[in-house]
């Protein structure tokens, strides 16, 4: 599963948004189209940490990493990349 | 016309104390912090002036004293959609964009909403009706457009605030928009506001709070708005002052115990900060006067019934004795106690006597209790909350007494969340257990008990929260367990 597909899946299965898997966009706004709230965005944070076992620090946690499913696989990547052992997405029941 | 900020309420439409001018005028000057540069009304690429959209109401033949929900996140456009409505003698209620679909239908359907607004508001996930759009935003309306056909519901020139932690996930106050703004002038009053000064919206406009102390103060006052949203670090909240000049900011405690756990500290910029949403702790009280010498800081105490602002205390005119307090009440507010059985030490239910209190709770059903259980005189409202008053007048936090907790800044009704479990299929009995974690955050958990499987149920429940509860609302647990087991146990 690419990173930007375990990310759809997170929002569907962890945080219960309401929008089918196969009808979201990249670009889609994560509070305006899939309606995250605050805790939301936390929930998707601490879910894409365990994910992609990553840290994703108070620093890059902001409102632009989190925009759209597009900028938080960007995060996720630069973390991947940045990381000693870069980790495939863990597998998703 | 005039757009004078000062004096008397002008009579606007639907006996609203503005005219749409000064909407267009506050929008302009207002920015959306999460997108790059402001809305220009008359620039047609962005919002259209709040009449023209007021107009297009009219013109899809919805009448006049008609719900509208509006699930729109925080925003310029959430902004003009709410007053357009009013314009056009609607009847807004704002309720979170993250509100899951079953909700938004069953809200809309208690409350005979005439059309539901927001990105999101498509006829398969809301139960079918007409798809349309105004100003850019999908409006969903759920009744063909045929003003005989049905009444019109509410009087023009109100609307609806929910009170989801009070009364349940479907209550609501009716409030006339008029009195709102006049809290809006007592609040700016009692905090200082003024024309010039940049307002950081980080709080939902869903609350009482931000739309009434922050958005129709700036409406009245001159101040400008710079609206933000989710999610809250204190990097970037601090970025946002910075780079939008803000003055007047406010935050839960929860918020100002994250931006404490660090060594930041706010720009001098900041004139003042009011914190409210629950009781602050004296000592981080303390601790914000200390890290911040120039800062005027407010502790604020309300309730969406009452308007929703009650008391403030200006911390950093008060001595340290006084950080327990939320102050004194504001202008045209008065309180008094009124015996509790079990409390003692001249503690009582705080009673809050307000020219501001909503005129009726609405869209409770049968399993909710008496509506109208916190006013109990016109103007008089019974607040659920034990306080003590010194002989100063100023108001002290004591403790809840009413069935809800306040859950990372959202107030969290246990005996609807206690309901909803319940009516889940094969579930016998419920409970919840309110407890403290580290740093003094509150969480609950659930006990559940069923006739099936419990591993099976237990999936079956976490569904059915996760389509009905928002993310503040849940448990930090659920524990499932066969019926048998609660016979066994004993």
């Amino acid at each position: 599963m690419t990173v930007s597909e375990t990310v759809r899946r997170i929002l569907v299965d962890d945080i219960f948004v309401e929008v089918p898997v196969e009808s979201m966009n990249d670009d889609d706004s994560l509070r305006d189209v899939f309606g995250l709230d605050s805790l939301g965005f936390v929930e998707l944070r601490v879910q894409c940490q365990q994910a992609f076992d990553v840290k994703i620090t108070n620093d890059d946690f902001t409102p632009d990493n989190f925009a759209t499913i597009r900028s938080v696989r960007e995060l996720v990547e630069r973390l991947l990349a940045g990381s000693a052992h870069p980790a495939a997405p863990a597998e998703r029941a | 016309m005039s757009l004078c900020h000062r004096g008397p309420d002008p009579a606007g439409p639907h006996g609203l104390p503005f005219h749409p001018e000064l909407v267009d005028a506050l929008l302009a000057r207002s920015t959306d912090a999460d997108r790059p540069g402001p809305v220009d009304p008359v620039d047609p690429v962005g919002l259209p002036p709040v009449v023209e959209t007021a107009a297009g109401w009219g013109a899809l033949g919805v009448p006049p004293g008609s719900p509208i929900v509006l699930a729109m996140p925080n925003g310029l456009r959430m902004l003009h959609h709410y007053f357009a409505a009013l314009l056009a003698g609607l009847v807004p209620m704002p309720v979170s964009a993250a509100t899951p679909a079953l909700r938004v239908r069953t809200l809309a359907a208690r409350f005979g909403a005439a059309a539901v607004m927001g990105q999101r508001a498509d006829p398969g996930r809301l139960g079918g009706g007409h798809l349309t759009s105004l100003a850019g935003v999908p409006a969903l309306l759920r009744r063909p457009p045929d003003p005989a056909g049905y009444p019109a519901g509410y009087p023009p020139g109100t609307t609806l605030l929910l009170t989801s932690g009070t009364s349940g996930p479907f209550s609501a106050c009716l409030h006339p928009v008029a009195s709102l703004v006049r809290n809006a002038r007592r609040h700016a009053e009692s905090v200082g506001l003024r024309a010039g000064d940049s307002i950081l919206v980080s709080l939902p406009l869903h609350y009482s709070f931000a739309l009434v102390a922050q958005a129709m103060a700036a409406l009245v006052t001159g101040g400008r708005l710079i609206l933000s949203g989710p999610p809250f670090t204190p990097a970037g909240y601090l970025a946002r002052l910075t780079e939008h000049r803000v003055t007047s900011s406010s935050l839960t405690p929860p918020l100002t115990r994250l931006l404490l756990a660090g060594t930041d500290r706010l720009p001098r910029g900041l004139r003042m900060l009011t914190v409210g949403g629950d009781a602050s702790r004296p000592a981080e009280v303390a601790a914000l006067l200390a890290r911040h010498r120039w800062l005027e800081l407010y502790l604020t105490y309300g309730l969406t019934e009452a308007g929703p602002r009650v008391s403030t205390l200006a911390a950093h005119a008060e001595p340290a004795r006084r950080h327990a307090s939320v102050g004194a009440p504001l202008r045209g507010v008065s309180a008094a106690l009124r015996a509790t059985p079990g409390t003692g030490d001249g503690a009582g239910e705080l009673l809050v006597r307000t020219d501001t209190a909503m005129l009726r709770r609405v869209g409770m059903s049968a399993g909710d209790g008496p509506a109208d259980r916190n006013l109990v005189a016109p103007g008089v409202l019974a607040t659920g909350d034990l306080f003590r008053i010194d002989e100063d007048g100023y108001l002290f936090f004591q403790s809840r007494i009413s069935d809800f907790v306040v859950l990372g800044g959202e107030k969290v009704c246990l005996a609807a969340v206690r309901r909803f479990v319940q009516d889940q299929p094969g579930v016998v009995s419920c409970a919840t257990r309110v407890g403290a974690g580290d740093g003094g955050t509150t969480h609950y958990d659930l006990d559940v008990t069923v006739t099936g499987d419990p591993g099976a149920a237990g999936r079956q429940l976490h569904a059915a929260m996760g389509g009905f509860l928002l993310a503040a609302e849940r448990p930090r647990s659920v524990r499932v367990e066969h019926v048998d087991a609660l016979t066994t146990h004993k």
